[in-house]
C-alpha cells in the first residue's frame, strides 16, 4: 500500500516535470526566432557521422534530423523516431530487427524521395570511414558481424547490416550487445538516414564533404539553396536553421515550436551570458555553465532565468597508477580523503554547478541507485565533502609512510591554463600539499593538455586535475569500459588515463556488456562503479550540473539525454 | 638723427625665462635705419644681434620673451601691435633673410610654391598671378630658367641658389626694411661675394633699408653705411662704416678687426683672435661686461658699468668704454702698427706715465 | 620607381615563402596538439586516428606535407581544408577579411583624425592645461588593455547589456552590403575601442614631432613671411611632423588587417583575428597557416605601400 502511494506520488512528480518541460505549464507559444550565443565555434561539423558532442546534438542532431530512436527531454530511454517500435530481438540477442516508418521525406534536392532502410545502412557504414571521423562506432557497432572485414577494406559492405525490404533493417552481432538490443546505441546520429547514391560522391577523398550538401529529415534544416548546398553555415560564426517544409509533424513526437533558430559563435563568455540574461529571445550556447561572476549575479537577481539540470557527467582528478607512489591504492585513498571537494566546487561557482560526488557514477546512469545513490557505497575516503586529513594520514601510514606524509619527488601534473579549470588545479595543489605532496604543475591550453599530455601514456603525467566524463545515452558501459578496460590503453587519445589493466576487472567489464536484462545489467555495472571507487583510480569530486541561461521571454527545455543542454525542438517562447 | 628714420629701435630689452635663470638677451639697444641705407650689426653669436632683429619682426613673441622698449616703423610702434596686425607687417613691410637657406626653406614644398605663398600672404591675387610673381622674383635674383626652377625642391638647388631664392622670397612684397641675418655664413667664399653684391644691388634698385647682421666685419665693409657693434646684449660702439675701420674706439671692435685679414695693414701683422668665450647672458660679468676678455682692463672696470657716449670730436661715433679717450687712441695706434694686444697695452701705458 | 616596386614585389613572394616555411616548421617543432586526434573526436580508437592521420597526410615527413601544401597553393590557390571544421580554408579566411577591414580602416580614420587633432593642439598649447589633460588621458588610453576597454564599453553603452543603451552590442556586426547603416552603428564601439590606444599613441608621437618641427628654421621662415599662425602650424609644421605618423599608420594598419584579435573577440566581429584565434585553439594547421600567410601578406604589402608613400610625402626620398 505504502509502496503504491509512493509510486503515485512519484508518477505525479514525473508528470509535473514533463509538463514543466513541455513549456512552463503548457504555456508554449508557437513560432518566433530564437538566438543562441556560442562562445567557441559551436558545432564541429555538418556531417551527422561526425556528431558526438553536446553542441552537435543540440544544434543539428535533434532539430534537423530524425534518428532511428530519439530522446524525449525528460526520459532516459529512447523513443522510436524513424523506427516504429523498439528493436525486436531474436537469436539469443544476436539479431535485432527494426521496422522503419514509410513516407518520411528528405528536404530538397531529394524532396521526392522517402527514407529507406538502405539509407540507414549506408549511414551506419560510412561512420566506419576515416574520412567521416566518427568517434564511437567501434565502441557500439564494433561487434556487428562483418564490421572487421569492412574496416580492413576486405568487404564493400557490412554483412551484418541487412535490408530485406525498404522498411526493415536487420542488424546481426557476433554476441549479444545490450546497447544495441535496448535500442540505445541506435539512438545515435550514425542512424540519421543518408542516401548512398547521393552521398557517395561526397564521401570520397581525404575528408568527406557531405556535410556541406546534407539533406534533412527533421523539423528544421540548415538554410540552403534547395540544390544541395548549405548557405546557412559559416564555420565558427553563424548557423541558421529554418523550417523543413518536407517534415511531417504528424509522424514526429517533437513539437518544434520555433520558426527559426540562429546560432552566433565567437562571443566572450561573460558578454554572451549577460546578453542572454538581459536580452529577449535568447538561449545560452556552448558553455555548460556561465562564468563564475555571471553565475553569482544571476543567482541573486535572475534565478528564474537559470535552468539547472544534472548533466549526467562527473568531474574527477586523474591519477596515473603506473607512477609511484600512485600505484599504491592506499596513497590514492589518502589523496581522495585529503581533497576538499566543497572548495574545489567553489572554484567553478559553488553548489549550483553540481553535487559533491560520493562515488564515480553520476545520477541518471543505470546503476547509480544500485551503487548507493547520492549517499554512495560508504567509502569514507571518497565521500567526505571537505578534507579529512586524519583519515588521509591514516591511509598514508598504511601505505608505508610512517609520518603520514609523502616525502618523495614532485609529481608531474598537467592542467588547463584558463579559469575556472586552472583555479581548480591550483586549489587541488594546495590541498594535497598538506599531505606533503609537491606537484610540478604545468598549465597549458585544454586541447594541448589532453592530446599531448594527459591522454598520452608516454608523456608519463602523474596527475591530471581537469578531467570530466559524461555517459552516452545514460549507458553505464560508456562510463566504465573506455576508462577502465585494459584493452583501451592506447598510445594517443588514451582515456584510460589511470592505465588500469587488471585482468579480473577487464573480465568483469566484458561480462557486464553482454547482460541484456536491464535490472541485471544495472546491478553488474553498479558493482563495477563500486570497484573503481574503492580503488580510487580517479578522485571524483562532483556530479556536474548543466546551468542553462534563458531570456525572460523564453521557455527553455533541457534534454537529459544531451547532458542538460537545451532541446530546441521542445523549447519555445512563453505565451 | 632719427628724424627721417624708417626703422627706429629705442632702448629695446628682451629677456627669456629659462630653467637656469633669466637670460638678458638684449639689454637696452637703440639704433635706426633710414630709407635706402644699410646698417650693419656686428657681434659674436649670443651677442643679442639676432634676437633684437627677431624681436623687431615680432618673432620672439613665440618663444615667450619679455620685451620692453620701442620699435618704430615709419613712426608706428610695432611692439604693442595686435598679433594679426604685426603679422601683416611681417614679410610685407619688414622682411628677413636667414643664415642657412637649406634649413630655412621647407623641404617638402617646391620653391615656386613657397615664393607664391609669400605673395598670397599679403596680396589679394590669384594663385596663377602669385606663381607668375614667383617666377619673376627668381628672375630678379638672377636664377637662370626661373620658370623651370620654380618647380624644383630646395634640395635640388645649390647653396647659392637657395639663398637667392630666400632673398627673392623676402623681397616678394617690396618690403621697406630687409633684415639679413648672417646671409652668407653658410655659403662658399665665392658665392658669398655674389650674394652680397645681389643684396646691395637690390637695395639700391628697390630703395630698401637694410639691416645686415653678421659676426664678420669683412662682410659689412663693402655693404653697409653704418655699423653697430654688439656685445652681451648691448651696443658697445656705433659709427659709420668708414669710421669703424679707420678709428675704432672699443677694445672689442679692435679685437674683431684684428681677427680678420685686411688689405690696409701690413701683411705680416698677426691675426689675433679674441681670447675667452662670449659671456653668459644669465650671470653677466659685473661692471663692463667685456672686462674678463679685455686685454686693457683695469681694476675699476669690474665695478662701473660703461654707457654708450659720443666720442669727443667725432660726431656720429659713440662708444661704451671706461678707458680714457687718449688711452684708447694710443692703444689703437700701437695695434695698427702691428703690435700684439699686451705689447700695445704696455706701450700705451708707458706713454701715459711719461705724459 | 616602377622597377623598384617590381623588385620589392619579388621580395614579397620570397618573404611569404619563408613565412609559410617557418610556420610549418614551428608547428612541427612545437606542436600544440595532435590534429588527427582532434579530428577524431572523443575516445576514438587508435586505428581511426591512424587512418585519419594517413588520409590527411600527417604521417608524411613535414617537408613532404609542406611541398604538397605549397603545390596546391601555388597551382590552384588552394589553402586546403580545415582539420577541425572540415570546410575549405580559402573561403573561411577570405570571408573574414571584409569584417576586419571594416574594423581596421574605420578605426584608423578615427585614430588618425583624433590623434592628429589632439597631438597638434597639445603641441601648440604645450605645457598648458589642455596639453596636460590630453597627454594624461593619452597615457591612460595607451595603458588600458583593449579587452578590458571593450568590456567596459559594452557594459556602459551597449544596447543589450549596457547601463545606457546607445550602441549595438557584441555580435551585431552586419556586412556593409546587407545594411550600411547597421554596419556603421555596429562598428562605432569597436572603432572607438580599437582606436583609443592608437589615437593616444599617435597624439603623443605627433606632439613630440611637431614640437621639434616648430623649432625648425623653415617654421621661422614661414612666420617671417607673415603667414597666419594656423597656416604655419598646419601647412608647414604638421606637414613635416606627420610623415612618421603616416609611416606608423601604414604599418599598424597592415598588422591589424591580419587580425585585430582582441577587439574582434570582445565585440565578436567575425574577422581574421577571430579565425586565427579559433584556429590556434583548435590546432587547425591549415587555417593557422592561411591566417599567418594572410597576415604576413598584409604586413609586407603595407611596408611596400609605406615606402612608396614616403617618396610622395618627402620629395627628398628617391628609389631606384
Amino acid at each position: 500500500m505504502r509502496r503504491s502511494l509512493w509510486s503515485i506520488i512519484a508518477a505525479l512528480a514525473v508528470l509535473a516535470l514533463v509538463v514543466a518541460g513541455c513549456g512552463g505549464g503548457g504555456k508554449a507559444k508557437k513560432g518566433g526566432t530564437v538566438t543562441i550565443l556560442d562562445t567557441e565555434g559551436g558545432v564541429d561539423s555538418l556531417d551527422p557521422g561526425y556528431w558526438y558532442y553536446q553542441d552537435d546534438y543540440k544544434s543539428l542532431g535533434q532539430p534537423t534530423q530524425r534518428w532511428l530512436y530519439g530522446w524525449k527531454p525528460n526520459e532516459t530511454t529512447p523513443t522510436p523516431d524513424l523506427a516504429t517500435a523498439l528493436p525486436a530481438v531474436s537469436n539469443g540477442g544476436r539479431t535485432i530487427t527494426v521496422k522503419i516508418r514509410s513516407g518520411i521525406r528528405y528536404s530538397a534536392p531529394l524532396q521526392t524521395r522517402t527514407v529507406k532502410a538502405a539509407d540507414i545502412k549506408y549511414a551506419m557504414e560510412r561512420c566506419f570511414l576515416p574520412q567521416v571521423g566518427n568517434g564511437y562506432y567501434h565502441s557500439y557497432y564494433g561487434d556487428i558481424a562483418g564490421a572487421d572485414a569492412f574496416t580492413k577494406g576486405k568487404a564493400k559492405q557490412i554483412s551484418g547490416i541487412q535490408v530485406p525490404d525498404a522498411t526493415t533493417l536487420v542488424i546481426k552481432t557476433t554476441k549479444p550487445i545490450f546497447v544495441l538490443t535496448s535500442g540505445r546505441a541506435l539512438g545515435m546520429p550514425c542512424t540519421v538516414p543518408i542516401p548512398k547514391d547521393y552521398a557517395q560522391k561526397y564521401d570520397k577523398g581525404k575528408t568527406s564533404t557531405y556535410g556541406e550538401h546534407a539533406v534533412f529529415t527533421g523539423p528544421y534544416m540548415v538554410q540552403n539553396d534547395g540544390k544541395g548546398n548549405i548557405t546557412g553555415y559559416e564555420a565558427g560564426k553563424t548557423l541558421t536553421l529554418v523550417r523543413n517544409p518536407k517534415w511531417d509533424k504528424s509522424t514526429d513526437f517533437r513539437p518544434a515550436y520555433f520558426d527559426r533558430i540562429e546560432f552566433k559563435g565567437g562571443f566572450d563568455a561573460t558578454v554572451a551570458a549577460r546578453k542572454t540574461l538581459t536580452g529577449p529571445r535568447m538561449l545560452s550556447g556552448d558553455y555548460a555553465a556561465p562564468p563564475v561572476a555571471v553565475l553569482k549575479s544571476g543567482l541573486s537577481s535572475r534565478k528564474s532565468q537559470l535552468v539547472i539540470t544534472p548533466s549526467g557527467g562527473n568531474r574527477y582528478i586523474g591519477l596515473n597508477t603506473r607512477i609511484k607512489p600512485l600505484d599504491n591504492v592506499n596513497v590514492r585513498r589518502a589523496l581522495s580523503a585529503a581533497i576538499d571537494r566543497t572548495s574545489l566546487r567553489q572554484t567553478r561557482g559553488g553548489p549550483t554547478i553540481g553535487t559533491i560526488a560520493t562515488h564515480f557514477f553520476p545520477p541518471g546512469i543505470g546503476g547509480f541507485e544500485e551503487g548507493g545513490g547520492v549517499q554512495g557505497p560508504g567509502f569514507a575516503f571518497a565521500s567526505s565533502p571537505t578534507a579529512n586529513v586524519p583519515l588521509a594520514q591514516q591511509y598514508m601510514r598504511k601505505a608505508g609512510f610512517a609520518s603520514g606524509k609523502y616525502a618523495g619527488p614532485a609529481l608531474l601534473t598537467f592542467a588547463d591554463d584558463a579559469p575556472p579549470a586552472k583555479e581548480t588545479a591550483e586549489a587541488f595543489q594546495s590541498q594535497v600539499g598538506k599531505l606533503g605532496f609537491k606537484l610540478k604543475l604545468r598549465e597549458v591550453p585544454h586541447a594541448t593538455m589532453l592530446s599531448k599530455y594527459c591522454e598520452v601514456p608516454k608523456a608519463a603525467v602523474a596527475i591530471c586535475p581537469n578531467f570530466g566524463w559524461g555517459a552516452d545515452f545514460f549507458s553505464p558501459q560508456s562510463m566504465i569500459d573506455p576508462l577502465f578496460n585494459g584493452k583501451n590503453i592506447v598510445p594517443t587519445g588514451n582515456v584510460n588515463t589511470a592505465q588500469v589493466n587488471d585482468p579480473k576487472l577487464n573480465a568483469q567489464i566484458e561480462k557486464a556488456k553482454t547482460i541484456t536484462d536491464p535490472a541485471a545489467s544495472a546491478k553488474a555495472w553498479a558493482a563495477l562503479d563500486k570497484v573503481v571507487t574503492n580503488q580510487s583510480y580517479f578522485l571524483t569530486w562532483i556530479w556536474d550540473n548543466n546551468v542553462g541561461l534563458e531570456s525572460k521571454d523564453m521557455n527553455g527545455v533541457p534534454s537529459k539525454f544531451n547532458s542538460g543542454e537545451w532541446d530546441l525542438t521542445f523549447s519555445s517562447f512563453k505565451k | 638723427m632719427a628724424a627721417d628714420a624708417l626703422l627706429e629701435v629705442r632702448d629695446l630689452r628682451v629677456e627669456f625665462d629659462t630653467d637656469d635663470g633669466v637670460v638678458h638677451a638684449v639689454d637696452g639697444v637703440s639704433y635706426s635705419v633710414e630709407r635706402g641705407r644699410a646698417l650693419g650689426i656686428v657681434g659674436e653669436s649670443g651677442s643679442g644681434k639676432s634676437v633684437s632683429n627677431l624681436t623687431v619682426m615680432g618673432l620672439t613673441r613665440f618663444q615667450g620673451a619679455r620685451i620692453s622698449g620701442e620699435v618704430l616703423l615709419d613712426g608706428r610702434s610695432l611692439l604693442d601691435l595686435p598679433k594679426d596686425e604685426m603679422r601683416r607687417i611681417r614679410g610685407n613691410e619688414i622682411a628677413m633673410i636667414f643664415q642657412d637657406p637649406l634649413s630655412s626653406l621647407h623641404p617638402y614644398y617646391r620653391v615656386g610654391w613657397q615664393l607664391a605663398e609669400a605673395v598670397l600672404a599679403h596680396r589679394d591675387v590669384s594663385r596663377q598671378e602669385a606663381a607668375n610673381r614667383a617666377v619673376e622674383l627668381l628672375d630678379m635674383v638672377d636664377i637662370p630658367e626661373p620658370r623651370r626652377r620654380a618647380q624644383a625642391y630646395p634640395h635640388e638647388f645649390s647653396g647659392g641658389m637657395r639663398q637667392r631664392a630666400m632673398i627673392a622670397m623676402a623681397l616678394a612684397n617690396d618690403p621697406k626694411v630687409l633684415i639679413a641675418d648672417e646671409p652668407t655664413t653658410a655659403l662658399d667664399v665665392t658665392v658669398q661675394a655674389q650674394i652680397l653684391e645681389l643684396i646691395r644691388r637690390l637695395q639700391h634698385e628697390l630703395d630698401t633699408a637694410v639691416v645686415m647682421i653678421t659676426h664678420d666685419l669683412g662682410v659689412i665693409a663693402e655693404t653697409v653705411d653704418d655699423v653697430a657693434v654688439m656685445y652681451a646684449g648691448r651696443i658697445v660702439e656705433r659709427a659709420s662704416t668708414a669710421t669703424i675701420f679707420r678709428t675704432p674706439e672699443h677694445p672689442y671692435t679692435w679685437g674683431l678687426l684684428k681677427s680678420i685679414p685686411r688689405l690696409d695693414v701690413p701683411r705680416d701683422a698677426p691675426l689675433v683672435p679674441i681670447p675667452g668665450a662670449p659671456p653668459s647672458l644669465i650671470n653677466r660679468p659685473s661692471g663692463c661686461h667685456f672686462h674678463p676678455r679685455c686685454p686693457y682692463v683695469r681694476e675699476a672696470h669690474t665695478r662701473t658699468d660703461p654707457r654708450l657716449e659720443p666720442v669727443p670730436g667725432d660726431p656720429g661715433h659713440s662708444v661704451a668704454c671706461l678707458l680714457g679717450p687718449e688711452t684708447r687712441r694710443r692703444i689703437w695706434a700701437e695695434l695698427r702698427a702691428g703690435l700684439e694686444p699686451d705689447r700695445a697695452r704696455r706701450a700705451a701705458e708707458a706713454q701715459e706715465t711719461s705724459a | 620607381m616602377g622597377r623598384y616596386i617590381v623588385r620589392r614585389l619579388l621580395w614579397v613572394v620570397v618573404l611569404l615563402f619563408l613565412v609559410s616555411l617557418i610556420t610549418f616548421i614551428v608547428f612541427y617543432a612545437f606542436p600544440t596538439a595532435d590534429p588527427a586526434q582532434l579530428r577524431a573526436g572523443r575516445q576514438p580508437n587508435p586505428q581511426l586516428v591512424e587512418q585519419i592521420r594517413h588520409s590527411l597526410g600527417l604521417d608524411k615527413p613535414w617537408y613532404v606535407q609542406y611541398f604538397r601544401y605549397m603545390k596546391a597553393l601555388v597551382l590552384h590557390f588552394d589553402f586546403g581544408r580545415s582539420y577541425h571544421y572540415n570546410v575549405p580554408v580559402r573561403k573561411h579566411i577570405l570571408d573574414a577579411v571584409a569584417p576586419t577591414a571594416s574594423l581596421v580602416v574605420g578605426a584608423a580614420v578615427l585614430w588618425l583624425v583624433s590623434g592628429i587633432a589632439v597631438g597638434t593642439i597639445s603641441a601648440v598649447r604645450r605645457g598648458k592645461l589642455i596639453d596636460r589633460l590630453s597627454m594624461g588621458g593619452a597615457l591612460v588610453a595607451i595603458s588600458a588593455p583593449v579587452y578590458w576597454l571593450g568590456l567596459v564599453a559594452l557594459y556602459l553603452f551597449a544596447s543589450d547589456i549596457g547601463k545606457v543603451h546607445i550602441f549595438p552590442g557584441a555580435g551585431s556586426y552586419t556586412p556593409i552590403t546587407d545594411d550600411p547603416v547597421k554596419w556603421f552603428t555596429s562598428l562605432i564601439l569597436p572603432w572607438i575601442v580599437l582606436a583609443a590606444s592608437f589615437a593616444a599613441f599617435y597624439a603623443r608621437l605627433l606632439r613630440g614631432n611637431l614640437i621639434e618641427t616648430m623649432s625648425e628654421d623653415y617654421i621661422r621662415t614661414a612666420r617671417a613671411k607673415g603667414l597666419r599662425e594656423r597656416r604655419v602650424v598646419l601647412r608647414h609644421g604638421v606637414r613635416s611632423a606627420i610623415t612618421p605618423v603616416v609611416t606608423a599608420a601604414g604599418l599598424d594598419i597592415g598588422i591589424l588587417l591580419g587580425g585585430a584579435i582582441l577587439t574582434e573577440k570582445v565585440f565578436n566581429i567575425p574577422g581574421v583575428g577571430m579565425v586565427a584565434f579559433d584556429s590556434i585553439q583548435n590546432a587547425d594547421l591549415p587555417i593557422i597557416q592561411g591566417t599567418v600567410l594572410l597576415g604576413a601578406f598584409f604586413i609586407v604589402i603595407a611596408n611596400l605601400v609605406v615606402d612608396v608613400l614616403y617618396a610622395f610625402l618627402d620629395p627628398r626620398v628617391r628609389y631606384a
